[in-house]
């Protein structure tokens, strides 16, 4: 008889279907054994996971919260256009239209003169000298404005050369790119580095975390490796034995996913009025409600997923018997 | 059965040859008591044979086919058809007896109605019935020796290959085994028995291979035990 048949006689009292269902059922039926028998094992697995899944969400809070501040201040050094006294409404809206196209313009934003002169008394409220003085002048005599926020320098820096043009000088009193020119370089330039060191930042803390869990999975193995053995002495097929671990794995990662997901929640709960009185209006729980798809597949995939390629990488080293 | 043509196994770094170009033929339904001083290369044959080492040289032929040449898929249906008793028991530490032993039908496909109908009724034939539910620390040499025997045993192998299979047994204990193989080998199944004790050899009265430094010096057909 040829060794390719032998498979063939260990299967013969079943169909292969009726083996496949059964391997899976004693397949899950084992790892679930096996997680409660090991408690102490996979409680260090979930720790570490918990650890490595709340680091991943802390990343992605950062850059919701980073964006948020950058946008900030890009909006507050945008470009702020005054229109000339007798222009007209139809032409700033027709520009401001024309402006809202370029490309790399986020925001463009309209305030008539009278929304400007109500704004300033409300700024100068109390200001007794200011506001007789515009009694004084009668007229209104602040200008109409549109604030223009773009999305890198070399924007704000096509949209300027664009409203510097001659066909738009009838209209425009003057701009404050001049003045705030520099100002928009070096923010985005920070804004850059500051993006990059994160990523590179975020990059390592990661590996670091992924190496530190896969080593705990790795050595809650080790210390199997005995079992693992004997159960391909016995004649397992690597699935009958890698499928325990996988098993355990998907519970570790679940359970890690759940805590990481509650701590997330009481977290960004109770943390959202400070980090909106320190960053001036970013909502930790409305950035977490409105990406709660993103943050759950951070926190189920990544747990779930990351416990069983550690747990199947981990047992292959000991296959090999 | 089993062939082995000029199998050498040297350990390296140092260079001990376990095994020196052994030549062996087992026929089916062949029971081989292998005989021979600590040291002198039985469980290294018997490792070789299991292909849980291979072979420095030489080749070993199951039923035709070569073990050198098998694929992971073949060795693990090769392996099902053996049941192995270790001379250090190698039970699953994380399994109680009764899984330890149905761990080898599971392997096999078996069902779970055949594993509940036949793992008790081997436990008891090997008298552990009380011990079911212990765990392999729970249990004694003795208890440990016969868990490995019945998980061998339990999946009715084409081959047993035991390894001191009496060594930590009591002598009513061995007399038990002992009667437990020939009745198996009376069934058909080829059984390959490694031991240095005398009395396990006269008992069984069946072909004997003594080695001696890794290589064959006697093949006695029911041979005593002579050293």
């Amino acid at each position: 008889m040829k060794m390719a048949q032998l498979c063939a006689i260990s299967k013969k009292a079943n169909s292969y279907f009726k083996i496949m269902v059964t391997l899976t059922k004693r397949i899950i039926k084992t790892g679930l054994t096996a997680f409660q028998r090991q408690l102490g094992l996979n409680s260090a697995t979930i720790f570490v996971l918990t650890a490595m899944i709340l680091l991943f969400t802390f990343i992605f809070f950062v850059d919701g919260m980073s964006n948020f501040l950058f946008n900030s201040f890009q909006e507050k050094v945008g470009i702020s256009v005054y229109f000339k006294q007798d222009t007209s409404a139809e032409d700033i809206s027709a520009l401001k239209e024309e402006v809202a196209q370029k490309p790399g313009v986020t925001k463009v934003v309209y305030v008539s003169k009278e929304e400007a002169l109500e704004k300033f008394k409300q700024n100068h409220l109390g200001d007794d000298i200011i506001l007789k003085t515009l009694e004084i002048v009668g007229d209104n005599p602040l200008a109409a404005e549109i604030k223009i926020t773009a999305d890198s320098d070399s924007s704000y820096k096509s949209v300027a050369e664009f409203l510097a043009g001659e066909e738009n000088s009838a209209i425009i009193q003057r701009m404050s790119y001049q003045k705030t020119e520099e100002i928009i370089k070096k923010l985005f330039a920070i804004t850059r580095e500051v993006k990059k060191i994160g990523l590179i930042m975020g990059l390592f803390f990661g590996l670091i975390v992924v190496v530190i869990v896969f080593s705990t999975v790795r050595l809650s193995i080790h210390t199997l490796r005995e079992e693992i053995g004997v159960m391909k002495l016995v004649g397992a097929s690597n699935w009958m034995v890698r499928g325990p671990f996988m098993v355990q794995g998907i519970l570790c990662g679940s359970i890690a996913a759940v805590i990481s997901l509650i701590l997330t929640i009481v977290t960004t709960y109770f943390a959202t009025p400070s980090v909106v009185t320190i960053t001036g209006g970013f909502s930790l729980f409305g950035y977490f409600s409105s990406n709660l798809w993103a943050v759950l597949a951070i926190q189920i995939l990544g747990g779930i997923g990351m416990g069983i390629i550690f747990n199947a990488l981990a047992v292959k080293k000991y296959l090999k018997v | 059965m089993i062939s082995l043509k000029d199998v050498t196994k040297i350990y390296y770094p140092s260079k001990i040859m376990a095994l020196d170009h052994i030549n062996l033929d087992v026929a089916k339904g062949e029971f081989i008591v292998i005989v021979g001083r600590s040291g002198a290369g039985k469980t290294t044959l018997i490792k070789a044979i299991n292909k849980e080492i291979e072979p420095t040289s030489g080749e070993i032929i199951f039923e035709g086919a070569s073990l050198a040449s098998i694929n992971m898929t073949e060795l693990n249906c090769f392996r099902r058809r053996i049941g192995t008793i270790f001379q250090d028991y190698r039970l699953i530490h994380t399994k109680n007896v009764f899984e330890n032993v149905a761990y080898a039908m599971e392997v096999v496909g078996a069902s779970d109605a055949d594993i509940d109908r036949d793992v008790p009724s081997v436990l008891n034939m090997v008298g552990l019935k009380e011990k079911t539910h212990s765990f392999p620390q729970e249990l004694s040499g003795g208890e440990k020796q016969r868990v490995a025997i019945a998980r061998a045993l339990i999946h009715r192998p084409d081959l047993i290959l035991a390894d001191e299979p009496t060594a930590n047994l009591d002598v009513y204990s061995i007399q038990d085994v002992l009667e437990s193989f020939l009745k198996i080998n009376e069934m058909g199944t080829t059984i390959i028995l490694a031991t240095h004790n005398q009395n396990v050899v006269n008992y069984l009265k069946t072909r004997v291979i003594t080695i001696e430094n890794g290589a064959i010096v006697r093949d006695q057909q029911k041979g005593k035990f002579i050293l």
